[in-house]
């Protein structure tokens, strides 16, 4: 009967699960351990199909009066599985438990106590409690880590009875036990116990004792003390470089885990260290790239992610390796093109043209990694004088492939390469022309549409390509009208008697057209500024273009600092920093900018305005997406956001106010508060004071005022603008007594009306804030 | 943490769930599943998912995935590495190839397993011997046992081994026949340019070991060029310091067959085989022709020589033929490509193989298709680097046990451009 197993998985019928309660119930089969082992096997295997079987949950626990400990084990499976399903019956499991959890068998008392944690029903802590006292001090490891476990199950049904019970301070005395084990549950509860004040204090006392007991605990000991251990401020140089001599030996462990966990200890703690900081990141290489090189394609992947990360903070390490990021083709396209992500990082002068070569091999791969390698070619040919020649070559060379997404995504490319290189048009211009009648796909078309308009004066029959465009205007899309709205105006001012026709008609259709409301503005925007002053338009339009020195990355420096602070975790895989993508996040509150041991070397943590700006529990209001390429002063750029005033938008845009203010002595210069510290700080507070201004109009842009602000320590958290109004949240921390003000300000961006609300910790500092604010606004109003 | 755990077959049927913290709904099976649908290939799909609820990281194995759902900020790589765990206890248990129907054979066991190996959503017992000590593999003996003793594969004591220092070995070990063996084994992974440089060449290299001592032997190695090893990622048996401070790994071996350390070479590497392509598209036809043969000094075999040619899904017929060694053409899985294998048992000594012809497309078909060869191949009593055991001591036994050293070099990830 043992040998077809997978039998259990054919087909059922809703009368085997009444057989099986027959079955259940026969006292002759269930006295013969073999036969009950059977019956047990195939309820559970039931349950694991997702067939519900919670009818028989009364035979299960007569059933689990066995000495049977496999039988045992597979019930109890049960019980916790439908423990919620039944929750009057599932007390009648608690006496079976107990008694078992009194059990001569550790191995009994463990399961029990395990099972009886995780049935998750508050109806039966007042049983539990006793038996986990008696657990975290039973004689059996084995029964100390369970309950140690147990205790965070505990709290997890009832936070209260936890606290009351004061089984946090049991838990840390259960760190230092003796046995490995133990102490590593112990820790991973209080982690989970903590979690909502960032976890089990990283403080000399818990950190120490763990550190030097590594090398006993297994490995994912081992991963849960690091991650204590990142959190840890050692203080002093000395205790510092012990720790790391003392882990030193993990980075050569097979378990990728481990790797990155001590990884990320020796990021932390020299983080204010710029030169050791490299020689960690020097230390770290080498291990880390033969990660990558020995693991399977998922943990490769996120290797990959965080090697992504060391390199865009210290490329000059790498620079030497980027062979080891050529892409084999049958690799899965995700690690692919994070591949290609760090060859560009690492791309200069002097490996240029052998990366190029190496980037034009992709394009014979699947689309998606053959317009990446097309936009490598790009950022590399932008990025070194060098390779220019070479990246547009290149680049022509695919326009012939004829392939349309390649084509496409090659004028895109070019058409960059053109903002920064502004005379190496002649190159590419002849080629380009003959593209525009095959290409399909609207960027493509764009970007050609764009150069015509730019050099249009140089292109013979410039205005007929225009011209058979605009014919078709209807049949474009919202991208291409908006450059083809662009490229005549500028080519208007260019060649005026062959263009003038043209343009009236762009225009009427442009604004005949209500389904494309920017392309309206747009169009709506020219005609208003031709009617004023035609000449003045012109200059506008056609003025001249700054080079393009680089074009901004995909994500920016601020960003890339948040991820490095998360390091070895979800963030570093998304790019983006944890808050953007989790509700829950560890709260910051470290001691901002002094390290003990050395007060003014290297750069402070992350500073606070980058970390306010992109805070997202507020971030709804922040209606700004990043840019792709750094501004120009050109008007025409992208079309506005259409439910923005132009006005305001601009200004947004415009050039930050930098004033340089002495150091103030009301406040600290760089508060540090995380969005959820000031959600919770903002509802906490009741007194609050309004303060009315009243604005010099047009109002300054959102960052404008934000820069207002910030040189006299009050940062934002949050800023955007909608709807005619903008709104602030600041906040600033007293130089007094660390205490800290929150303010809400919202801004009619036509009248220039000020309200803000003020709340403050320290009430009677109040005033002093308030004339901070006036002297801040003292410009504007 | 590691809340939960699903194993799922290709087409996404539920073969194992385990919850540890909470219950995660099996709709995050579904959800999987539709962006695998989205992917051309399977492996495409990204080992983290963001969902509007969780996170969804996944491994894969053949036809299985295992899948954990997860909605709090948890080091990927740290749910990766059990899923790794995992599977290899379970290829400890199962045997190296574990499929669908493996896990459904095994289902009971593998959930003992799990309880034993992740406790309240955190790894715990994950060391093969100390598992093997509690729940016994499914052995032909073990299934005998089952039937006629009526005594389960798991086992009811507590193990021994978590009790002492040296948890990767049981106590108690005993064998009729004493004997160790080291296979130092290296992979050759490199990219050959189209002008035949060696664009990027690496070599993993990695000695395994096959230890059935009896008692608590303790064994030191030496090698003949320790510098080769400096970087090497250990087992957690060597004595660190000491590798450190000598450059001899001494350990006490857990039981069985084991990694005991794994290493890379990067640079330059003397290669045993040479691959010299030449494919020429004209319109509507391809011209091919391949040589290949042994770059070593003094004879050695190169053996299983396998050289896989892909061509775009458009060819219409093949005409290849060589002068040893056999040809056929495989529809790819993905329906990508479609390649032709040419398989050598060995190179020759006498002449130099050689496969040509033609290909055929439809007319008019611009082939601007560079492919990639992908060579396969095994040398035996040879390594690249030229690794080798100096000398091996066994103390603290009383016994004199049986040793052997072997070594062998395959290909990796080799691959031609043409």
């Amino acid at each position: 009967p043992h040998t077809m197993p997978s039998n259990y998985f054919v087909d059922h019928k809703r009368g085997e699960v009444n057989e099986l309660r027959g079955q259940l119930r026969n006292p002759k089969l269930m006295r013969d351990p073999k036969k009950q082992r059977e019956i047990t096997k195939k309820v559970i295997a039931y349950m694991t199909l997702g067939i519900d079987v919670s009818k028989l949950f009364s035979e299960m626990i007569m059933a689990s009066h066995t000495k049977d400990l496999v039988i045992k084990k597979m019930i109890y499976l049960y019980l916790c599985n439908y423990a919620q399903k039944k929750k009057d019956l599932a007390v009648l499991a608690i006496n079976t438990l107990r008694k078992d959890a009194k059990d001569d068998d550790p191995m009994i008392r463990g399961l029990a106590l395990r099972s009886l944690c995780s049935l998750q029903l508050p109806s039966i802590v007042e049983y539990v409690i006793p038996l986990l006292r008696s657990g975290i001090k039973d004689a059996s490891s084995y029964v100390r880590k369970t309950a140690a476990m147990g205790c965070g199950r505990l709290f997890r049904i009832s936070p209260d009875s936890f606290r009351a019970g004061k089984w946090g301070d049991a838990l840390r005395g259960m760190i230092t036990d003796r046995e490995a084990s133990v102490a590593i549950n112990a820790l991973n509860t209080l982690e989970e116990v903590e979690r909502e004040s960032g976890g089990l204090k990283a403080d000399a006392k818990t950190i120490l004792p763990l550190v030097k007991r590594i090398r006993e605990f297994n490995e994912w000991g081992q991963c849960a003390v690091l991650n204590v251990a990142s959190r840890f401020t050692p203080t002093n140089q000395q205790q510092m470089f012990g720790i790391m001599n003392h882990l030193d030996h993990l980075l050569k462990h097979s378990n990728c885990a481990v790797v990155l966990a001590t990884t990320k200890v020796y990021l932390n703690f020299t983080i204010n260290f710029p030169k050791v900081h490299k020689a960690v990141i020097q230390r770290l290489k080498v291990p880390l790239l033969t990660l990558m090189s020995s693991s399977s394609f998922e943990l490769a992947y996120t290797v990959l992610c965080h090697l992504r990360v060391l390199v865009s903070r210290a490329p000059d390490i790498f620079l030497k390796d980027y062979k080891h990021f050529y892409c084999r083709h049958n690799e899965p396209t995700s690690i692919k093109k994070i591949k290609q992500d760090i060859i560009v990082a690492l791309a200069e002068d002097s490996n240029a043209s052998e990366l190029l070569n190496e980037l034009s091999e992709y394009i014979t791969d699947n689309p998606q990694i053959a317009k990446q390698a097309v936009h490598s070619i790009g950022k590399i040919a932008v990025k070194s004088e060098e390779a220019v020649d070479e990246g547009i070559e290149l680049l022509l060379s695919f326009i012939d492939i004829g392939t349309d997404f390649i084509t496409a995504t090659t004028c895109g490319v070019l058409k960059d390469i053109l903002r920064k290189f502004p005379d190496r048009y002649e190159d590419v211009i002849p080629s380009l022309q003959k593209v525009l009648k095959s290409v399909e796909s609207p960027e493509g078309r764009a970007s050609v549409i764009w150069l015509i308009g730019e050099y249009g004066e140089t292109i013979t029959d410039a205005p007929y390509i225009l011209e058979t465009l605009i014919d078709n205007f209807q049949e474009e899309t919202n991208h291409v009208r908006g450059e083809l709205l662009t490229a005549t105006m500028k080519l208007f001012f260019k060649r005026p008697p062959e263009l003038h026709k043209m343009l009236g008609r762009v225009l009427k259709a442009a604004v005949e057209d209500t389904n494309f409301v920017d392309v309206r503005d747009q169009a709506l925007f020219y005609y208003r500024l031709l009617r004023l002053d035609p000449h003045e338009a012109g200059r506008i339009v056609n003025c001249e273009k700054a080079k393009v020195s680089a074009f901004a990355e995909t994500q920016d420096s601020e960003i890339n600092d948040i991820i490095f602070e998360e390091f070895n975790s979800l963030s570093v895989v998304y790019s983006k920093p944890a808050a953007r993508f989790t509700t829950y996040r560890r709260p910051e509150i470290k001691d901002p900018v002094s390290h003990p041991g050395s007060p003014a070397q290297g750069p402070p943590r992350v500073s606070s305005p980058s970390r306010s700006l992109k805070s997202p529990p507020m971030q709804i209001l922040h209606t700004e997406t990043p840019l792709e390429v750094k501004r120009e002063p050109e008007v025409k750029a992208k079309p506005a956001p259409a439910t923005i005033d132009i006005l305001a938008s601009l200004a947004d845009e415009g050039p930050e106010v930098e004033t340089s203010i002495p150091s103030n002595p009301t406040l600290l210069l760089k508060p540090k508060l995380a969005a959820q510290m000031y959600k919770k700080k903002w509802s906490g507070l009741k007194q609050k004071n309004v303060f009315n201004a009243k604005l010099r109009t047009p109002v300054p842009g959102v960052k404008a005022i934000e820069s207002m602000f910030r040189p006299r320590g009050i940062d934002t958290i949050a800023s955007g603008a909608k709807g005619g109004l903008m709104k602030f949240y600041f906040y600033a921390q007293s130089a007094k007594d660390s205490s800290f003000f929150l303010v809400e300000a919202n801004l009619e961006i036509a009248s220039g009306k000020l309200v803000a609300t003020i709340k403050a910790e320290n009430t009677s500092l109040i005033s002093e804030f308030e004339a901070e604010i006036k002297s801040a606004l003292s410009g504007v109003v | 943490m590691f809340p939960n755990l699903f194993i799922i077959n290709s087409t996404g049927e539920v073969l194992i769930e385990k919850h540890w913290e909470g219950k995660a709904p099996r709709k995050v099976v579904e959800t999987f599943m539709e962006q695998q649908v989205k992917k051309e290939r399977k492996i495409d799909v990204t080992p983290v998912i963001e969902t509007p609820k969780c996170f969804l990281v996944h491994s894969r194995r053949g036809d299985i995935v295992l899948l954990t759902a997860i909605n709090k900020e948890t080091a990927p790589l740290f749910v990766l590495e059990i899923h790794n765990k995992i599977m290899q206890v379970m290829y400890h248990y199962f045997g190296p190839s574990v499929s669908s129907r493996t896990v459904r054979d095994h289902f009971s066991l593998i959930y003992h397993l799990l309880d034993e190996m992740v406790d309240g959503g955190f790894p715990f017992t994950t060391d093969i011997n100390q598992l093997q000590a509690m729940i016994q593999p499914p052995t032909i003996v073990n299934k005998m046992m089952e039937t006629f003793a009526n005594s389960d594969s798991v086992k009811k004591a507590l193990p021994e081994g978590m009790l002492t220092k040296i948890p990767w070995r049981r106590t108690g070990v005993k064998y009729h026949s004493n004997e160790i063996c080291f296979d130092l084994l290296e992979e050759i992974n490199c990219i050959i340019e189209r002008n035949s440089n060696l664009s990027v060449c690496e070599i993993k290299g990695s000695i395994v070991c096959t230890c059935r001592l009896s008692g608590m032997p303790d064994i030191t190695l030496t090698v003949t060029h320790p510098s080769l090893i400096q970087d090497a990622v250990l087992h957690r048996c060597v004595r660190i310091n000491r590798f450190r401070r000598d450059r001899v790994i001494s350990f006490v071996p857990p039981d069985g067959r084991f990694t005991l350390l794994t290493y890379f070479l990067r640079g330059p590497a003397q290669l045993p085989i040479f691959v010299r392509p030449s494919i020429t598209y004209t319109d509507g036809s391809g011209n091919v022709s391949i040589s290949i043969g042994s770059k070593m000094r003094e004879y050695k075999a190169i053996e299983d020589i396998k050289v896989v040619i892909p061509f775009p899904k458009e060819m219409l017929s093949s005409n290849l033929t060589a002068n040893s060694g056999s040809v056929s053409t495989v529809e790819t899985a993905t329906g990508h490509h479609r390649e032709v294998h040419w398989n050598l048992p060995r190179i020759p000594q006498n002449k130099s193989p050689t496969l040509e012809g033609s290909v055929l497309f439809p007319p008019g078909f611009k082939a601007d298709y560079r492919p990639t060869l992908v060579v396969h191949f095994n040398v035996k009593m040879w390594n690249t680097s030229g690794l080798q055991v100096d000398g091996l001591n066994v103390t603290d036994v009383k016994y004199k046990p049986f040793r052997g050293v072997r070594t062998a070099t395959r290909a990796g990830r080799f691959h031609v451009r043409c």
